[in-house]
C-alpha cells in the first residue's frame, strides 16, 4: 500500500498515534517516518481530511440503522458512503440527513457534542425556525420538570405539540 | 485584477496590533454553503456556476457588500494566484483550480471571500497582532450581509453544514500566527504542542496544513467548531494564545539571563550574512530572520522596523519575487534575487 503522506512510496511503517485522546493508525513510507517525531503535533504532518478518513476506518458501524446507510447514495448529489470514507467529504447538504446516523459517532469523536450551540442564519426557511423554537421549549420543559413546576411544564408540552402539527402540515 | 492592485501593500502586514511582537496575526474563517448545490468537490461546470453566480449577485445586490471586487481565479495569471497564496489570501488547493472559482477581495485585502474553494463560501479576516475577536466580528458581519440574499445549508441540529464534518457547526475557526524562538530554542515547543491538543488546540506551520515549521512561525488554531459558541471558541483560543505568549515572554527573559551572548550572537551572524550574501534560501531567510527580529525584540541589536520583518517573510517567497522581478525564475535566480531584496530592504 502506498504511504498516507507522500502517496507515492510504498509504506513500510505501521504508526499508531493518539490524536487528542482518540488512536489513529498511519501507514507511512520511510523517508515520511524520518520527519515524523513522536513528540509533534500529528497536525504538523496530516491534513484533516485524511485523518478523518482515518477516523472513518476505525469506526465499526454498530446499529443496524448504520448498516443501511452504507448502502445508501444521496438522491440529490449521488454521493455513496464509500465516497465519503475514502475523501472525509460530503457531497452536498442532503448527505447530512441521508448518512445521519454514521456521521453522529464520527461528530462525536472529533467535536464531543452533537449539537450546534452557536449562530443561526438570519434568513431561515419556516420549519428550520420551528425546530429550533421547539428545542428551546423542549430545554424549558425539561427545566420546569425539574423544579416540579407541572403547569407550566405543561403549557410549554402544549405549544411544542401545536409547533410539531405546524411542521407536519408544512409537509 | 492589474499588477498595481498586487503591489498593494498588505495592510494586514503594516498596522501593528497588541502583542505584535510574538502574534504576528490572526485570522477567522467561517465556512458556509449554499443549499441543495452540490458541494464544490463533485460539482459539475454548471453546478459551480451557479453557485459562483449566486454569490456574485448577492455581492452586488448588498449595499454593504459592494466595496469587494471580484475576481474569477482564471483571470489571474499564475503568478497573480501564487501571490495571494503566499499572502495568505487564498489556500494552496484553490489556486490550482480554475473554472468556477473566485474570489472577493475587501478594501485593503483585510477581507476576503473564496467561492468555490473547498465550501461554496469562505470568508476569511486577516489582522496583524493578537485581534481574535474584531477578526471574528468583521468576517461575521458579512456573514450576516451574505445571508440576507443566499439560503445556506443550515440544519437546527448540526449548524451550518460543511463539505467536511470537522468544520460543521458554527464552521468557525480562528488561528493565530506566533512567533516562537525563545520556545524552540529551550526546547519546550514540543511539550507545549500536546498540552495544547488536550484543551482544543492545533498547530500547524507557516503555510496551514501538512508543513514544516520555518523560521519558528507557528500557528495555532482551534479544533472543535460544533458544540461551543463561536464566542467561546474566541475566547478559548484567545486564552490560549495569550497564555503562550506568556511563556515565550518568560522563555525570553530566561534566555536573557542566562544565554544573552548566545543570542545576541545569533541575532549578529544572523546580520552578517543578511546583509553580505549574494544567494540565500527561503528556509535559510527565514530562520536568519527569526534570530534577527528575536534580537531586536530583546534590544540586542540595532532597530529594524519590525513591520519591514514581516513584510520579508512574504516578500521574500518565490511567487512573490517573481513578481516584483516580473519575469520568471529559477530556483537559483530566486535565491540570489531575495538576498538582493533583504539587503535592500533592510538597509544593508
Amino acid at each position: 500500500m502506498l504511504c498516507d503522506k507522500c502517496h507515492e512510496n510504498f509504506a513500510t511503517v505501521y504508526v499508531s498515534q493518539m490524536f487528542n485522546n482518540k488512536l489513529s493508525k498511519l501507514h507511512l513510507c520511510e523517508e515520511c517516518t524520518h520527519g515524523f517525531s513522536e513528540d509533534a503535533s500529528l497536525d504538523l504532518f496530516f491534513s484533516i481530511p485524511e485523518l478523518l478518513a482515518s477516523l472513518f476506518d476505525l469506526h465499526v458501524p454498530e446499529s443496524p440503522a448504520e448498516l443501511l446507510e452504507e448502502r445508501k447514495e444521496c438522491s440529490n448529489c449521488g454521493t455513496s458512503f464509500s465516497d465519503i470514507r475514502e475523501t472525509g467529504k460530503l457531497g452536498c447538504s442532503q448527505c447530512y440527513e441521508v448518512f445521519k446516523e454514521s456521521l453522529k459517532p464520527l461528530l462525536k469523536k472529533v467535536h464531543t457534542s452533537l449539537e450546534h450551540k452557536g449562530k443561526v442564519p438570519q434568513v431561515l426557511p419556516d420549519r428550520v425556525k420551528m425546530r429550533l423554537a421547539i428545542r428551546k421549549l423542549q430545554a424549558k420543559l425539561t427545566e420546569y420538570a425539574n423544579r416540579e413546576e407541572f403547569e407550566q411544564a405543561a403549557k410549554v408540552r402544549d405549544r411544542i405539540r401545536e409547533l410539531e402539527r405546524k411542521i407536519s402540515f408544512k409537509r | 485584477m492589474s499588477e498595481k492592485e498586487t503591489k498593494v501593500k498588505f495592510t494586514w502586514l503594516k498596522g501593528r496590533g497588541p502583542e505584535s511582537d510574538i502574534a504576528i496575526s490572526s485570522r477567522a474563517r467561517l465556512a458556509r454553503n449554499l443549499e441543495k448545490l452540490p458541494f464544490p468537490q463533485w460539482a459539475k461546470d454548471e453546478e459551480l456556476e451557479e453557485a459562483k453566480n449566486l454569490i456574485k449577485k448577492a455581492l452586488f445586490k448588498e449595499p454593504k457588500l459592494r466595496e469587494f471586487s471580484f475576481i474569477p481565479l482564471e483571470k489571474l495569471s499564475e503568478w497573480n494566484k501564487k501571490v495571494l497564496v503566499e499572502e495568505h489570501l487564498i489556500s494552496p488547493q484553490f489556486q490550482a483550480k480554475a473554472k468556477g472559482y473566485a474570489l472577493a477581495l475587501g478594501k485593503e485585502k483585510k477581507i476576503s471571500i473564496m467561492i468555490n474553494e473547498e465550501d461554496h463560501l469562505r470568508i476569511q479576516s486577516l489582522l496583524p497582532g493578537l485581534q481574535l475577536f474584531r477578526a471574528w466580528q468583521q468576517a461575521d458581519e458579512i456573514d450576516n450581509y451574505l445571508s440576507l440574499h443566499l439560503k445556506l445549508a443550515f440544519s437546527e441540529k448540526w449548524g451550518y453544514l460543511t463539505v467536511c464534518p470537522t468544520n460543521v457547526g458554527t464552521a468557525l475557526r480562528v488561528s493565530v500566527m506566533m512567533h516562537l524562538p525563545a520556545l524552540f530554542m529551550s526546547k519546550q515547543v514540543s511539550k507545549l504542542f500536546s498540552t495544547l491538543s488536550q484543551v482544543g488546540v492545533t498547530v500547524r506551520g507557516l503555510f496551514g496544513e501538512g508543513t514544516k515549521t520555518l523560521g519558528n512561525l507557528y500557528q495555532i488554531s482551534n479544533q472543535i467548531t460544533l458544540g461551543c459558541s463561536e464566542n467561546e471558541i474566541v475566547k478559548n483560543l484567545n486564552g490560549v494564545a495569550r497564555q503562550v505568549i506568556q511563556r515565550e515572554r518568560t522563555a525570553r527573559k530566561i534566555l536573557l539571563k542566562n544565554a544573552r551572548t548566545k543570542i545576541l550572537d545569533r541575532a549578529q551572524r544572523a546580520i552578517g550574512i543578511l546583509s553580505h550574501a549574494r544567494i540565500i534560501s527561503f528556509e535559510e531567510a527565514l530562520e536568519l530572520l527569526s534570530m534577527l527580529r528575536l534580537g531586536i525584540d530583546l534590544e540586542l541589536v540595532r532597530q529594524v522596523d519590525t513591520t519591514c520583518l514581516n513584510e520579508l517573510t512574504i516578500l521574500t517567497r518565490p511567487a512573490h519575487l517573481q513578481s516584483l522581478r516580473r519575469k520568471d525564475l529559477s530556483p537559483e535566480e530566486q535565491d540570489i534575487a531575495r538576498a538582493d531584496l533583504i539587503r535592500e530592504k533592510l538597509n544593508f
